[in-house]
């Protein structure tokens, strides 16, 4: 009997050492990454005639409820393209569920006589890491992939950042044309009667004043200062590389297959927001050349800084558009186009605010490029 | 084996209390002055704070912030470690420090040929943490300075007075954020999310804002700050800022390595504090031949609910005055007495919230019958904790 009763007294001393660790632990500030989101949940109960609180094992029903609720909530704000690859394997997440998202916190929980239902609302994280992981790891859903050889997309890309240089305005060309038409005409007779003649005699002039013409409006010519910085290259390439992409850079594309070099295609970019025939077909040329399958390219327009009224720092607004191309076919084929959209960022100066909102865009390009590859089966 | 148990109990206290011998305070990152609010609104709010901080290539905020960090260093903290090195906060090195100005208020009163000014700055050592995106806590503090002008005071008068409050050499504004540190307690976890989502100004209490020549957007703006602060030192529970605003976005921002800082959104609460103030009024309580006092009460709604289940954890009206006694041959300061009524229910209130007392609430109820509105709150604010 003692030493059942010290083995329990050492047993609960190690409990309390124990939960010290794990308190600490989880009181850590070092926290995962992740997305928190709210879900709620409620199942029919009845009450127990002196307690609100549900039976443990309705509550773990409704505990899961809330869960797969928190993650249908976080799934619907994904792109079209994101949200088809997560109803694919949408079943396989929520029957491991646990592994997606961190213990719930409970929110709020309670009966509701008027419905006679025991609700539960969380708090979870989302372990976006391991949602992101299996939504790569999605299958084939749609008839586009037919078209493809069934293998890593080997994906090279060009994209340039962009801020304005430059802006030539053109005053409005206006033409004016005035016509002026005269119409002459003259009538004259004369007879006789008996022994008199008559004459008569009338002339009429009309002039008409008709004018018109029209207003010609020029677009402003918009030069840029062109750049490729390597960290947003690097923002994306991680993307694309943790989706499951061969990327090629684009330097490298260029000097062992021929291709146009990168500089002479920030020069084209700097006057224009899309390629010459010439350059477009020499970049896709090599990447051909080099057996990269898909290529990409992009703007990312920097726009000018102004100062955030709420925290008075500055604040740079960048505007994306990237477009892929499929060229495994005899002719370039659009695969995933994005934007414009746009990204704003912050900072004490403009350039920090400019590289902020640029890694956001240019992530987000690159994310959304692989997710309508994905939502189409490729890759 | 008794003997070996206590033997064991004994190093189990050994360790907890080694462990806390050698427990490492929290790490601040010590941000500096800031000002509470939008940035835009910096001068309307703190017209002479605002003016002095960025005159002159900003010397004086220089020279305050230079101070500041002469008198942290002086002082002996075992609650906090104080650094102006960087942190980053994806590491958990979250917490960042501001010395942050929430309210500036010049009253002034007079007195036949004399005009009493009254510099009163109130402040909170505002701790935030850039991993959850939470004001971990706020200490308010402040300060009062009285003067006396023959005449009108102009603005240099009043620049000079509110100048010697921030003086770094006697600045008694300045210790004052310096004795609230001893109070700071960093919190390491987190339990449920507070966040006023809105405050808005019912058309009567407007109204009488408007006669008091008090902007309204000006009066709102306290309150929100008012409740959020108040709410976090009364309850003594973190709670989510009801905007980005300079101090946190912009100065505290600033004191991590990671530039993205400055990009933070704020998580979305797990409870909602709704805030509507329907009226404010003037009222004469009492007379002599020499004072009178007056009452310059606020009428405050307070609504708490959770959004998705739609759980109501308060639902109330309150009032609340403060009284102001003048000469009769004085003129009352109404507009700073207004803005001291919304200080003060907010105070009131947020004191309420953890802590209900039947008293208080038969008195300042605004419906009577009403009582065991903060049944709730209680547990809520444990959540919270």
């Amino acid at each position: 009997m003692s030493a059942n009763r010290t083995r329990t007294t050492l047993f609960a001393a190690l409990t309390v050492i124990c939960a010290g660790f794990a308190g600490a632990l989880a009181s850590s500030p070092a926290r995962a990454e992740g997305v928190e989101i709210e879900g709620m949940a409620a199942a029919p109960y009845s009450s127990g005639l002196f307690s609100g609180r549900a039976d443990e094992k309705t509550r773990q029903q409704v505990l899961l409820l809330a869960e797969y609720d928190a993650l249908g909530r976080y799934a619907a704000n994904f792109s079209m393209a994101k949200f088809k690859l997560y109803q694919g394997v949408e079943h396989d997440i929520k029957a491991h569920i646990e592994d997606y998202i961190s213990q719930p916190t409970v929110v709020d929980e309670g009966y509701r006589k008027t419905e006679s239902k025991y609700f539960i609302v969380i708090r979870t994280t989302i372990n976006t890491n391991r949602l992101e992981a299996e939504l790569n790891g999605a299958p084939d859903h749609g008839g586009v992939a037919q078209a493809m050889p069934q293998r890593k997309i080997a994906i090279s890309f060009l994209f340039v950042a962009r801020s304005t240089s430059s802006v030539k305005s053109f005053n409005d060309r206006v033409t004016s044309v005035e016509v002026n038409s005269e119409d002459k005409s003259a009538k004259q007779s004369q007879g006789l009667h008996g022994g008199s003649a008559k004459f008569s005699s009338s002339y009429q002039d009309t002039t008409v004043h008709t004018t018109g013409g029209n207003t010609v409006r020029q677009a402003d010519q918009v030069t840029y200062v062109v750049s490729s910085p390597e960290d947003m290259n690097a923002s994306m390439s991680q993307v694309f590389s943790d989706n499951g992409f061969d990327v090629y850079d684009y330097r490298d594309v260029s000097a062992q297959c021929g291709g146009a070099k990168p500089e002479t295609m920030y020069q084209a970019f700097s006057s224009s927001d899309i390629l010459s025939r010439e350059l477009r077909k020499s970049a896709f040329d090599a990447a051909k050349q080099c057996s990269v399958n898909t290529f990409a390219t992009g703007t990312l327009d920097v726009g000018l800084q102004d100062t955030d009224p709420v925290t008075g720092q500055k604040r740079v607004y960048v505007s994306v558009r990237a477009q892929l191309n499929d060229l495994s076919g005899p002719l370039p084929r659009v695969l995933a186009s994005v934007g414009p959209v746009q990204y704003s960022g912050l900072g004490p100066d403009q350039q920090v605010a400019g590289r902020n909102a640029l890694l956001t865009a240019a992530s987000e390009a690159a994310k959304e490029i692989s997710n309508q590859l994905r939502s189409k089966g490729l890759n | 084996m008794m003997r070996a148990v206590l033997v064991l109990f004994a190093l189990i206290l050994a360790a907890g209390g080694a462990g806390k011998a050698f427990a490492a305070p929290a790490t601040v990152h010590f941000a500096g002055f800031a000002l509470a609010g939008n940035f835009s609104d910096a001068d309307k709010n703190f017209p002479y704070s605002n003016a002095l901080i960025n005159g002159q290539g900003k010397a004086a905020l220089i020279d305050i912030n230079r101070a500041l960090i002469d008198k942290i260093g002086s002082q002996s903290l075992s609650n906090i470690s104080i650094t102006t090195d960087l942190g980053d906060y994806k590491k958990g090195d979250a917490l960042a420090l501001a010395f942050v100005l929430t309210w500036e208020n010049v009253s002034t009163e007079q007195f036949e040929d004399f005009t009493k000014v009254a510099v009163n700055l109130q402040a909170e050592a505002l701790l935030f943490n850039f991993a959850t995106k939470q004001v971990v806590s706020a200490y308010p503090f402040g300060v009062e300075f009285i003067d006396s002008v023959k005449g009108a005071p102009s603005r240099q008068r009043i620049m000079d007075d509110v100048r010697a409050l921030y003086d770094p050499a006697s600045g008694s504004f300045l210790n004052a954020f310096v004795e609230a540190l001893h109070r700071v307690r960093p919190k390491s976890s987190f339990g449920g999310r507070l966040q006023i989502v809105s405050a808005s100004i019912a058309q009567p209490a407007a109204d009488t804002l408007a006669q008091y020549h008090v902007d309204a957007a000006q009066a709102q703006a306290l309150l929100e700050n008012a409740f959020e602060r108040y709410l976090t030192q009364n309850a003594d529970i973190p709670v989510l800022p009801h905007a980005n605003n300079q101090a946190i976005g912009g100065v505290m921002a600033a004191r991590f390595e990671n530039g993205d800082a400055f990009n933070f959104v704020i998580p979305p609460p797990d409870y909602r504090i709704q805030l509507t103030l329907t009226n404010m009024r003037k009222v004469q309580v009492s007379k002599t031949d020499a004072e009178t006092a007056f009452a310059y009460a606020s009428y405050l709604d307070v609504m708490i609910d959770q959004p998705l289940s739609g759980s109501q954890y308060l639902d109330a009206s309150f009032k609340y005055p403060v009284v102001k006694v003048i000469a009769n041959s004085g003129t009352p300061d109404d507009a700073s007495a207004l803005q001291e009524s919304l200080l003060a229910i907010s105070d009131q209130i947020t004191q309420q919230m953890g802590n209900p007392s039947d008293k208080w609430n038969d008195k300042w109820l605004v419906r009577q019958g009403q009582g065991g509105r903060f049944a709730k709150t209680p547990a809520l604010i444990e959540q919270c904790r």
